[in-house]
């Protein structure tokens, strides 16, 4: 806020000042086209941000003759050309990769051309939500291009883009997507109105902005889901949510959600339903082992052996009998041990990660159980959490499910199994209470028929009738009817 | 009266809440104090005990519906501000012991089951702080603790009953009716207690989106309960003899010892931990009612009320003994029967009587 003041009383002490300011950077140019003295051009830019070759070949054969600002105006090719003499927007402009002509070095009239010079890497893959079937574009650090890949996949006038400016300092593009006629008005007015209530000096990603603006910033459970896919986002517009996009960041927000949608992969739609759902459930099955297998453990090895039957029991303790530690700190130092190769994994210099990713996961793997301070038991068991964790397709997500481990491990070694159902009641109060945009977070509560119709279960398209109820969605219906012939199939339906 | 129609729920709902004010730690031990006196005919007991709450419950929905409120405004309206809130003070205490007979109740099971010696107080306050995070996240929360806990684990915990049934005695049950009308009578006051809870609705009235709508469900709920509790006492009555069933403190604990799966037994440990879910989500209820009964009688915040009741509640689990325990069973069963079976009636009398003078005035 200081900063944004101190501008503007110099701008409005003296509007020439800009020149001077920004000739203060190395890498600013300031010079005239022509050496005869009564006819030159006065440009101004960012040599760094813009780009010369168009600078040669459009703006500098126009700068020839003597013409207006307004004839240049009419005749540079360069779409985007404003006229303008506030000292602030041109400063602006300029920071955006704008050249500023002026006729004479004392005029306050500027011919603001924008020729920036943009870098960014192409439209690749999406790196995180991989998937086998399906699309296989993911957005990139580009706003333009994002919205582009929006626009695409829903060509009509009712996906509307509401673009605001957001940090002090870094000026960041932000832009509100959503399908206007759906989605429901008092949703978006809530994202814009919190989106500029912001006040931080800068936004570097998308997180910024969705952890500033999530209902209760305080847990651990994202109440928005990033993701680098454009189906994800095409899919979730069409039901009525609405996307935040930040210029430099693949990753776009989508709001409001429920838990139950961070288990929901896009290739469930490329599959037959059946065995969409069939893979839906298994993940939902997987995270709840991958939260539970170690506490258990802990607790079933601590202190109610007898759960298990004597035959399996042996298996247990048989591998654990050379174990020093009890099982509490065994089943902690693993852990701990998982999530360091996996930070470390992702930490590591791509030419060596591999090589020391076998290392961390195989060779100490094996070295700790033979030497016998951990059991193969648990080591399967670990490993195996760990990896179910994975199979939730939001990031965020699994990194939240792998966390809410060790509070459940010290409560299972204090209470036992109780322990661990403690922890389970408080992370379902805790989830009851969470609201996403004001919406329930957790989907199973209240009821909707929506959720068993594409959130649970995805049933057949032609099932899939209606948005989803907790948005509530202005458009209440989706349009359904599957090209499929109405003739009967084959004698039995005659 | 009605409440912010943000914090109400949908009428639905009504039944999920019902099922789980009634389902508590009683389910756990009742069969054996019914059947100290009707024998094998006691389950026919917890049928009549259900067709009381059924009346209750009629009867509950037409005060409520008359005033338009929750109890405390039935009694302002009818006794003015002091007396009024006098009275409702003795119910508000009801809900706060009945909450304490359950927590003691529960932590007894976790002491003689899991962890013989752990002190009373580690196992009451992370349970009473669980309770002050889900009563401060409003009735909704409550609610919502109500229905999950019977998506889990109540339905997994009725299909458990299959295994005793495969090794029943159907004919312990025969011959019907050889008990005297007293006997039977008998088993009806002693199912009570398991059966109470449904006074919650006392104080949850105004949170109902349609409560005319939502007396259906409200009756489905007690029956739902009245069934299961059927079911609960007819599984132990033929799976113990009469002379077992009378040493056996928690039969249906018991029972759960005999499931065996390939990779599980003993599954009481499991069947306990489990049960924390059902018996939080009772407890959040009624120090949600008993919270917001002092709030609403000494017109404090909330915060405060429920602060103060989850302290006294960890207190008086610490300093309580096996008699005083019993005795404040017996007292709970007491107030039960006399406030909601005596008094709540006369009440609706009286209310409707006055009600009519008035507008005839």
């Amino acid at each position: 806020m200081k900063i944004k003041n101190g501008d503007k009383e110099n701008s409005s002490a003296s509007k020439h000042c800009w020149i001077e300011r920004l000739s203060k950077s190395n890498d600013f140019v300031h010079e005239h086209t022509s050496l005869r003295e009564n006819e030159p051009f006065w440009l101004s830019y960012y040599r760094t941000l813009i780009s010369s070759d168009i600078l040669h070949k459009d703006v500098l054969p126009f700068l020839q003759d003597r013409l207006s600002l307004e004839e240049l105006k009419s005749k540079i090719p360069v779409q985007e050309i404003i006229l303008s003499n506030d000292a602030e927007e041109i400063i602006q402009s300029i920071m955006n990769g704008s050249i500023a002509i002026q006729i004479h070095q004392l005029d306050e009239d500027c011919l603001l051309i924008n020729i920036a010079n943009s870098k960014f890497r192409d439209v690749s893959m999406p790196m995180l939500e991989s998937s086998a079937l399906g699309p296989q574009v993911g957005f990139i650090e580009e706003l333009d291009t994002n919205i582009n890949l929006i626009r695409k996949r829903l060509p009509v006038p009712e996906l509307l883009v509401h673009e605001m400016k957001v940090g002090a300092l870094s000026k960041t593009r932000v832009a509100v997507i959503y399908m206007d006629g759906i989605a429901d008005p008092e949703n978006v007015n809530t994202v814009i109105q919190r989106i500029n209530d912001i006040q931080y000096d800068h936004i570097q990603d998308s997180s910024y902005i969705s952890s500033m603006i999530e209902d209760n910033s305080n847990s651990l459970f994202p109440q928005s889901i990033s993701t680098e896919r454009t189906d994800r986002v095409a899919a979730g517009l069409t039901e009525g949510k609405i996307i935040i996009a930040v210029d430099g960041s693949p990753n776009l927000v989508i709001l409001p959600v429920t838990l139950m949608e961070s288990f929901i992969a896009m290739e469930d739609y490329s599959y037959s339903w059946i065995i969409g759902n069939f893979f839906r459930l298994l993940r939902l099955l997987s995270v709840f082992i991958s939260g539970m297998v170690t506490p258990m453990y802990v607790a079933i090895m601590t202190y109610h052996y007898e759960l298990i039957p004597a035959r399996l029991l042996e298996t247990l303790v048989g591998s654990r009998a050379t174990v020093p530690f009890p099982p509490f700190l065994e089943a902690l130092f693993l852990e701990l041990m998982i999530e360091m190769v996996k930070e470390a994994g992702i930490r590591l210099p791509f030419k060596i990660g591999q090589s020391l990713g076998v290392v961390g996961g195989i060779v100490i793997g094996q070295a700790v159980v033979e030497a016998g301070l951990t059991s193969n038991v648990l080591l399967i068991l670990v490993g195996l959490g760990t990896l179910a964790s994975y199979t939730s397709p939001i990031y965020k997500f699994s990194n939240t499910i792998r966390f809410l481990k060790f509070p459940t491990i010290f409560l299972a070694q204090w209470f036992g199994l109780f322990g661990v159902f403690l922890t389970f009641q408080f992370i379902q109060v805790h989830l009851l209470r969470l609201t996403s945009l004001g919406r329930p977070y957790i989907s199973q509560y209240p009821i909707r028929t929506t959720s068993f119709q594409d959130l649970w279960v995805r049933l057949p398209f032609s099932m899939q009738k209606e948005n989803p109820k907790n948005l509530r969605p202005q458009k209440k219906r989706k349009s359904t009817g599957t090209g499929k012939n109405p003739e009967p199939m084959n004698d039995f339906y005659e | 009266m009605q409440a912010n129609i943000r914090h109400q729920v949908s009428p639905y709902l009504v039944f999920f809440i019902i099922y789980n004010s009634q389902v508590g730690v009683g389910i756990l031990g009742f069969q054996r104090i019914i059947a100290a006196k009707a024998g094998y005919d006691a389950w026919i007991g917890v049928l009549l005990a259900g067709c009381l709450v059924q009346a209750f419950i009629w009867i509950a929905y037409k005060l409520l519906g008359k005033a338009d409120g929750d109890i405390i405004d039935v009694h302002i309206n009818l006794f003015g501000n002091f007396l009024g809130k006098f009275l409702s003070f003795f119910i508000i205490i009801y809900y706060w012991l009945a909450s304490i007979s359950v927590l003691l109740g529960f932590i007894e099971i976790v002491q003689v089951w899991m962890f013989p010696t752990i002190p009373s107080w580690i196992l009451s306050i992370p349970l009473l702080l669980l309770m002050y995070y889900c009563v401060s996240g409003g009735f909704r929360t409550i609610v919502g603790m109500s229905f999950l806990s019977f998506v889990f684990p109540q339905i997994l915990l009725i299909y458990l009953y299959i295994f005793p049934l495969k090794i029943a005695h159907f004919a312990n049950l025969l011959p019907i009716m050889n008990h005297s009308f007293m006997e039977i009578m008998d088993s009806i006051k002693s199912s009570m207690y398991t059966l109470a809870g449904t006074e919650a609705l006392l104080m949850y009235y105004p949170f109902i989106r349609d409560p005319k709508a939502s007396k259906k469900f409200a009756h489905l709920g007690v029956l739902f309960t009245t069934l299961l509790y059927t079911v609960s006492s007819i599984v132990s009555f033929t799976f113990y003899s009469e002379n077992q069933l009378k040493t056996t403190i928690w039969p249906e604990l018991s029972l759960t010892k005999i499931i065996k799966l390939s990779f599980l037994e003993r599954f009481e440990y499991l069947y306990i931990s489990m049960y924390l879910i059902i018996v939080t989500s009772l407890l959040g209820l009624l120090f949600w009612c008993s919270s917001r009964g002092l709030k609403k009688i000494f017109c404090r915040k909330q915060k405060y009320t429920l602060l103060i009741l989850c302290i006294l509640s960890v207190v008086l689990s610490q300093f309580i003994t096996e008699t005083f325990k019993e005795m404040l069973d017996k007292m709970v069963t007491q107030m039960n029967l006399y406030i909601f079976y005596g008094y709540i009636p006369l009440l609706l009398l009286v209310f409707t009587f006055l009600k009519r003078g008035n507008q005839n005035g």
